[in-house]
């Protein structure tokens, strides 16, 4: 192009003079543009149908028909550029009003958010559910039995006939006679056991409210809840009794806890044991929730008596059987350090809602 | 039961401490609850010998003297008859220590050592008696024990001659001691006595158990031995003088073995100090030689015995029998007692003079003049006595042992025992025989051990003579049969009946910590019945709805009941009711969740809470024709006050009917049930104008409301509250389990019509009519609501959103059209309603 420029004709050297300043002052102007408006004016000035590129590229006729694309070509370069910036220029204004809009949308983060309501679940909801998991992880089912019971199967069927000292054993509250509120989630053990019909292996807890007329104070309440287990098939020894001990207090309170079985007594299990775990307060060393023994009462187990097989249904002399019950609470205390029972059934939400 | 331990090593002598000791009790099953080391609170006390004594120049009957306490010499006034020249006594010089007044009778645990002795120790000091300077005291043994005064009739200590002053009287009568507190199970009677408790210290040590000459003759630790010694007639009685007592047993059901032993001419007195020291250590207060001596012998054999002053028995006859209509008896401790019907007496010829096992009666007890002693010694029916314990409520040393059962065959040899230890504090004759009457022969109890059902009920094999090791040493013998053990039963083990009793015995022995955990080998796949699962997702759900559950108390009170308002017909009007309860207001059975919920709310009001939402799921009761009454599970909500307050940005959340209905609504959706319908107006507890019966297909499920402002009353609740009560198996049956619906894959149109409508017009009509009439409507919505100008008077607009939808293609706008313009024609026609 620039060799052919000195044989250009005058008016087509001008129109190209035209060009170069006009693309000067655009491209000034242009730098000037702050808004998207001003932008569609720029191009409308120079690009549009009317503007000033297109006025120019008119002309073109007026020139000889060898010089119009030397000429030509030098203004739609001009087109193309302009096309370009205005593009460039389009893409910085956008970025900057966002940075402004951005700017302007800030917010105190600071401020409270709204307000969404968690629910929460008892705290002894949320321990049996992790106790039923750990029994039922060990091929226990779950029976559920009723709370009033005829004073047959809360004592008598568990080998407590009437005018038995272990009756002192539980304060009993009546409703008539021959009707109590049951003092322990044992009946269970005859109820379930009856529902397999003779069938082999018997393997279930039974979880629920028991009754004891104990005035309420910081470890007694009238109302409250244990958790009974039974299993029994044709050899089932002690040994499995204090392996599924053991399993369930490590997989409550911890790998790390240690059990201690001593003799006890139950009518319906013998030989019969309490079930202690090191203390999970002060582990062992002695405190004053472990009365400074390291040990801490958690259950009553043993081997089911054989009056008791009999009244479920089962021939002691074919089969044998491990029981255990333990408090709901009392669990529920040592896991979480609650030092008063009474707060399990105060409704108060500050209590509560410590425990999602 | 307290065990004393220098009296218990007098049997049986622990090769371990105490504490150690104690740990290897309760690990065979003899639960030590406690040990307390009962160290002797006088401080300073001392040996002292009187020198010279004058009368006192002011006061007859009171003497000054000099006492020589190792070196020392103190002028000490006294009055005791035994202050005499030459006599070595107790002394107590100025700045020494008695015991606190009172303090035998409590006892706390070891570690509280420090709290019980310090200022409450009464500290001796000079002081004027009558103008003569008196430096310290001299004391009798209950001064010394109890820190009170000489009982009617004590003397001063006198001790041997010999003895040398100056030494220190805890050492010099060996009063530091410890106690083993323990807390026996109802099996381990046979541990209610210091013998029985070495026996089984006997066995876990190997150590031999030592007894006194007098029991050798007892057959406890030999079963297979003579079960009686002595003269068997029930006829005998000694030959010679005084009166002769003849036993007659009217009913041997109940006291089948009675023994009588006469002791005459004893001298009245108290008991050795170191008898009287041992019986507080044991928790029985002394009370006198004799009957200290019965006590000491009770503590000791775990037979309980009874001293009477056989001088005040009337007759010459004992007779054991039930009492008699309207007799009566002033026992031991001076109250009149009404003889239950029934109850086991000691009767003489004029009537009860003891309730058998119990208690003696006050008018034939020994005292001061006793000179001859009726010592009684029998066997009662544990049930009898229990039944006469609990109707007298009177429980005794005596009765916690015979109703547990004692030893049938130790009945003779323990009333040697006593009358020896009478004799030798208070002198006297024991007559040679008894006055003795007997209906049963003890059985001799044999119980065949298979030793493979040892095996399989404990896990683990075991050897033959370890077993027998075991059982020889607690008193059992054992043959072998066929293989098998054949075990022959103590008497006094009245605990031990059939094999597994033996068994325990083994494995408690064995230890139980010698028992290795060994895993269930079974598979078994469980089964968590429907409705607990169920109740999980009802938690669960409720839980994602905000509130926190509760768990409250199932038993509740008639101001309960009466506080919800129900009709007297209302079987919740009419709960199960205890026979026995400890207070009103936990009386009777719940028969709504409902009161236990709105004072759950008055609680968390009380703690200044602006608003709650607590739940519950639980059981409800109600009396039912059968045996037992009928459990219900429920399902109740509540709500109260402000529940999220007014913020910022936000208006408050108030617990107002519409904010429990859309609570229950998301529930009820959540758990699947279909074809949900609210019925208006709900009885008590709520407001009859905002409440409303829920109900799924017709059914009901429950209700649902603002509560009604009598009942908010009662509870103190001063704003707005709501509840909502479901049946939870109605729910569980209404429920349905999730499954997969296609999603809508055309698009769906939404129209809006804003309606006039009366004002008494309910918003469900017009959504009833719009769900029946319009064709491909799949939602409907009320979005507004509007009273008050422009909309006339008795009017009300409404304006609500439909959208439709087809599953197969898209809905034309003209379609659509045509089913507005047939809802709006409807809504006219029907319901009186225009479009705005
Ligand atoms: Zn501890």
């Amino acid at each position: 192009m620039d060799e052919n420029k000195g044989s250009l004709s005058a008016p087509a050297m001008s129109l190209l003079g035209e060009i170069g300043k006009m693309e000067q002052s655009a491209l000034t102007e242009l730098e000037t543009i702050s808004s998207e408006q001003e932008l569609e004016q720029f191009r409308t000035r120079y690009l549009g149908r009317k503007g000033l590129l297109t006025a120019v590229l008119r002309r073109l006729g007026e020139l000889p028909q060898e010089e119009r694309p030397v000429v030509g070509q030098r203004a739609n370069a001009l087109r193309q550029k302009l096309e370009e910036e205005i593009t460039h220029r389009d893409e910085a204004l956008r970025r900057e009003a966002l940075a402004r809009s951005l700017e302007r949308e800030q917010l105190d983060v600071t401020l409270p958010g709204i307000p969404f309501r968690r629910g929460t679940l008892h705290p002894l909801t949320l321990a049996l559910r992790q106790i039923l998991d750990i029994f039922v992880g060990m091929g226990f089912s779950v029976f559920e039995s009723r709370e009033v019971e005829t004073d047959e199967m809360n004592f008598v069927f568990l080998n407590v006939p009437p005018g038995h000292p272990a009756r002192d054993m539980q304060a009993t509250f009546y409703v008539n006679p021959e009707v109590v509120l049951r003092t322990q989630t044992s009946p269970g053990q005859i109820r379930g056991m009856r529902t397999y019909e003779g069938r082999l292996p018997v393997r279930f807890i039974v979880p629920g409210r028991v009754y004891r007329r104990d005035p309420a104070d910081v470890s007694h309440h009238p109302v409250f809840h244990q958790i009974e287990g039974i299993a029994v098939d044709r050899d089932i020894s002690f040994r499995n009794l204090v392996w599924v001990l053991e399993e369930f207090a490590r997989k409550f309170f911890g790998p790390d806890t240690r059990i201690r079985l001593r003799p006890s007594y139950f009518p319906f299990t013998e030989p019969s044991a309490e079930m202690e775990v090191s203390c999970t307060i002060c582990r062992g060393k002695g405190c004053s929730v472990c009365k400074y023994s390291g040990w801490l009462e958690v259950a009553g187990a043993g081997m089911v008596h054989p009056v008791v097989l009999r009244n479920g249904g089962y021939d002691p002399d074919e089969v044998t059987g491990f029981a255990f019950g333990m408090g709901l609470e009392r669990l529920t205390m040592l896991k979480l350090g609650i030092d008063d029972i009474r707060l399990f059934y105060s409704c108060d939400t500050r209590f509560l809602r410590q425990f999602a | 039961m307290k065990v004393p331990w220098k009296w218990l090593m007098e049997y049986c002598r622990s090769p371990w401490s105490v504490e150690e000791t104690a740990e290897r009790l309760t690990m065979v099953g003899v639960s030590v609850e406690n040990v307390v080391h009962d160290s002797f609170e006088g401080k300073g006390l001392i040996t002292a010998k009187v020198v010279s004594v004058f009368p006192h120049p002011q006061r007859p009957g009171l003497s000054v003297g000099y006492v020589d306490a190792g070196g020392r010499r103190y002028a000490v006034v006294s009055g005791a008859p035994g202050f005499k020249p030459g006599v070595v006594t107790a002394f107590a010089p100025p700045g020494s220590k008695l015991p606190r007044k009172g303090s035998q009778k409590k006892q706390g645990p070891a570690e509280d050592d420090s709290s019980r002795s310090g200022p409450e120790a009464l500290e001796v000091l000079a002081r004027d008696v009558h103008g003569v300077l008196s430096e310290g005291m001299v004391l009798s043994a209950n001064e010394i024990l109890t820190g009170e005064g000489p009982r009617p009739g004590e003397d001063i200590l006198i001790f041997p001659e010999g003895t040398a002053s100056g030494l220190p009287l805890d050492e010099f009568l060996d009063l530091d001691d410890y106690v083993l507190e323990l807390d026996l199970t109802p099996n381990f009677s046979h541990c209610l006595s210091i013998i029985g408790v070495a026996v089984e210290l006997s066995a876990i040590s190997g150590v031999p158990v030592r007894l006194p000459k007098t029991l050798a003759s007892w057959s406890f630790l030999d079963p297979a031995g003579s079960l009686e010694t002595g003269d068997d007639s029930s006829a005998a009685a000694w030959e010679g003088e005084g009166p002769r007592i003849e036993v007659v047993l009217e009913d041997p059901d109940l006291c089948p073995h009675y023994v009588g032993k006469v002791i005459r001419d004893v001298k009245w007195g108290y008991s050795p100090i170191q008898v009287e020291r041992r019986l507080y250590l044991a928790g029985m207060r002394p009370i006198n030689a004799l009957v200290d001596a019965t006590n000491y012998a009770m503590l000791e054999t775990g037979q309980p015995l009874h001293a009477f002053d056989l001088d005040k028995l009337a007759g010459g006859v004992i007779q054991v029998r039930r009492s008699r209509p309207g007799e009566s008896i002033v026992t031991l401790d001076g109250v009149v007692r009404e003889l239950p019907p029934e109850s086991l007496v000691i009767a003489d010829a004029r009537g009860p003079v003891a309730i058998a096992g119990i208690m003696g009666g006050k008018e034939t007890e020994v005292s001061e003049t006793t000179r001859n002693v009726f010592l009684e010694s029998a066997w009662f029916s544990p049930r009898s006595v229990r039944a006469t314990s609990m109707r007298l409520g009177l429980r005794t040393e005596a009765l916690i042992r015979f109703e547990k059962g004692v030893d049938p065959t130790a009945q003779v040899a323990c009333v040697e025992r006593a009358a020896e230890l009478i004799t030798r504090v208070s002198g006297g004759t024991p007559l040679p025989g008894w006055s003795r009457a007997r209906a049963f022969e003890p059985p001799r109890r044999k119980t065949v051990l298979d030793l493979r059902y040892l095996e399989k009920v404990l896990g683990q094999s075991m050897e033959k003579d370890q077993v027998e090791g075991i059982l020889r040493r607690l008193g059992f013998s054992v043959q072998d049969k066929d293989g098998d053990l054949e075990v022959s039963v103590p008497p006094r083990r009245v605990d031990v009946a059939e094999q597994v009793d033996l068994i325990e015995e083994v494995a408690r022995h064995l230890g139980y910590g010698s028992f290795l955990g060994q895993p269930l080998n079974v598979t078994v796949s469980p089964n968590v019945p429907a409705v607990a699962v169920y109740k999980e997702r009802l938690r669960d759900f409720l839980r994602c709805l905000g509130g926190s559950e509760v768990v409250t108390n199932s038993l509740c009170g008639p101001d309960d009941i009466a506080a919800m308002g129900w009709e007297a017909d209302d079987p919740r009007a009419n709960p199960v009711k205890l026979e026995n309860p400890l207070t009103s207001d936990e009386s009777l059975l719940r028969t709504s969740l409902l009161p236990g919920l709105l004072k759950g709310l008055e609680t968390n009001k009380r703690y200044k809470a602006a608003g709650t939402v607590i739940w519950e799921i639980g059981t409800v009761f109600f009396p039912s024709k059968e045996e037992l009454p009928l459990e219900k599970l429920q399902l109740a909500i509540a709500a109260y006050g402000v529940l999220s307050p007014k913020t910022w940005n936000a208006p408050p959340l108030e617990a107002d009917f519409y904010y429990m209905k859309g609570l229950v609504q998301s529930l009820l959706e959540g758990l699947g049930v279909d074809d949900v319908t609210v019925e208006k107006r709900a009885g008590m507890p709520f407001h009859p104008g905002r409440s409303c019966k829920v109900l799924s297909k017709g059914v009901t499920l429950g209700e649902m409301g603002e509560v009604h402002p009598l009942v908010l009353e009662k509870y103190g609740l001063d704003r707005r509250t709501a509840l909502a009560w479901f049946d939870v198996e109605a729910l569980r049956a209404m429920s349905r389990e999730p499954r997969y619906q296609p999603v809508p894959r055309f698009p769906r149109v939404e129209r809006d019509l804003a309606v006039i409508a009366p004002e008494e017009l309910e918003a469900g009509a017009i959504e009833r009519l719009v769900r029946r009439e319009a064709k491909h409507l799949v939602g409907f919505r009320v979005f507004d609501l509007w009273k008050g100008a422009p909309v006339p008077a008795g009017k009300k607009s409404i304006a609500f959103s439909m959208i439709f939808g087809a599953p197969d293609r898209t809905l034309t706008d003209d379609e659509v059209t045509l089913e507005i313009q047939k809802i709006v024609r409807k809504l006219e026609e029907e319901l009186n309603v225009t479009l705005r």
